[in-house]
């Protein structure tokens, strides 16, 4: 090898080793903005329930957890051991689960499911449609989702509804007309179904 | 060809998938940024790995332990410049030379050494522009985005021989413009 080229062939190394200075680092910025448009990362806001104060956590992809009458630290610790994201404050809470806890009523919430089983998830579903004002049996679950013989483990999956009130598990009562266990208590679940009952026969529409 | 990331991408894909944007943004952004228009590479970035993401939730565990993770992802950032540059119906415009009116540097002591060395590499940016296509593309995803030249042959459809000899020639005419800009620099 000439002179030269041994020279060129050091230059070309040195070029060669600077680029590989030319890889722009990730901001915590686009970081962020990338595991959000994922669903990766969730934010949570205090939001006014039909049962007081809450704290409401949500994504893109829906609202992941609700809870009523926590502090941010219980909540972001239960966030942490249900659902294991990342959990950032935002300013406000989505406008349709405002909308919903406000009213009642209107569209069916978008919820972020990922965190619970198969079994738990169909029950959830299957229940997100009962009206306002109306109720079903954990039987009329059961079978709903075709495992009738599965009447106690539904109420187990009401039980860990990760966003009560968006997903109205208040509404699913026992078939003998007891009203039945709520993670909030059997007289906020009453006291819930009175209210929605009322409102329901004063509103033809609903 | 599953390396740990991939193998937990496969167990767990929520709880995974930031570390594969950690692992691997910089690689990503650094295409998107030198063979794009900078101003758009962090916007780009997120539909990569949103689509990323969005791919991975479609193929299951399996098919996730079998992805080559890397070359993987530069192609779906290569994608996402083509469709810009579709989209545009044009190149991204791009500055050429940089560092122009910049003070001439000559003389100068040991500790501003690294100075020097940030400034050349921002000198580097401006010049890989200039190479042509084939070898601009082979440059950047063998020395910026740091992959090996077998992952470049992949990505890119040809031999590694020819990434190879792409690659000598790229940096050969990467040094003649360094050298040109110099010249002209000293002349100024």
């Amino acid at each position: 090898m000439s002179r030269d080229r041994e020279r060129a062939s050091a230059t070309e190394a040195g070029i060669a080793r600077q680029l590989s200075t030319l890889r722009p680092p990730v901001s915590p910025q686009l970081r962020v903005a990338i595991l959000d448009r994922t669903g990766l990362v969730d934010h949570y806001a205090p939001v006014d329930t039909p049962l007081g104060l809450g704290l409401v956590a949500f994504n893109r992809r829906g609202a992941s957890l609700l809870h009523v009458s926590i502090d941010e630290a219980e909540f972001a610790a239960m966030f942490a051991a249900r659902i294991g994201r990342p959990l950032l404050p935002a300013g406000r809470p989505p406008a349709d689960v405002v909308r919903a806890l406000s009213t009642g009523r209107g569209q069916p919430v978008a919820a972020d499911l990922r965190s619970v089983g198969q079994f738990q998830r169909d029950v959830l579903m299957a229940i997100r449609e009962i009206p306002p004002g109306q109720v079903r049996s954990y039987g009329w679950v059961a079978a709903r989702i075709g495992r009738p013989a599965a009447v106690r483990a539904v109420g187990t999956a009401l039980a860990r509804n990760p966003v009560p009130l968006l997903i109205p598990c208040h509404r699913v009562v026992r078939s003998d007309g007891a009203i039945g266990h709520y993670l909030f208590g059997t007289e906020a679940k009453a006291r819930l179904l009175r209210d929605e009952a009322e409102r329901a026969g004063r509103s033809p529409a609903g | 060809m599953a390396d740990a990331l991939t193998r937990r991408l496969a167990v767990d894909l929520d709880r995974a998938f930031p570390a594969v944007v950690d692992a691997h943004g910089p690689m990503v952004l650094a295409i998107l940024t030198r063979l794009g228009d900078a101003a758009e590479a962090e916007d780009l970035c997120q539909d990569v790995f949103t689509r990323a993401y969005a791919a991975l939730e479609g193929y299951g565990p399996e098919r996730i332990a079998q992805l080559a993770l890397r070359p993987w992802l530069v192609t779906l950032a290569r994608n996402a410049l083509r469709n810009e540059h579709r989209r545009r119906g044009r190149k991204p415009t791009v500055p050429l030379a940089g560092g122009e009116g910049e003070p001439p540097r000559s003389s100068i002591g040991q500790p501003e050494r690294d100075a020097v060395d940030r400034d050349q590499a921002r000198d580097l940016e401006a010049l890989i522009r200039r190479l042509p296509d084939r070898q601009q593309q082979v440059v950047v995803l063998r020395h910026v985005a740091g992959l090996t030249t077998r992952e470049v042959a992949g990505v890119l459809g040809c031999p590694e021989g020819t990434v190879k000899s792409e690659l000598s020639r790229g940096l050969a005419r990467l040094r003649e413009l360094v050298v040109d800009q110099r010249r002209s620099e000293e002349r100024l």
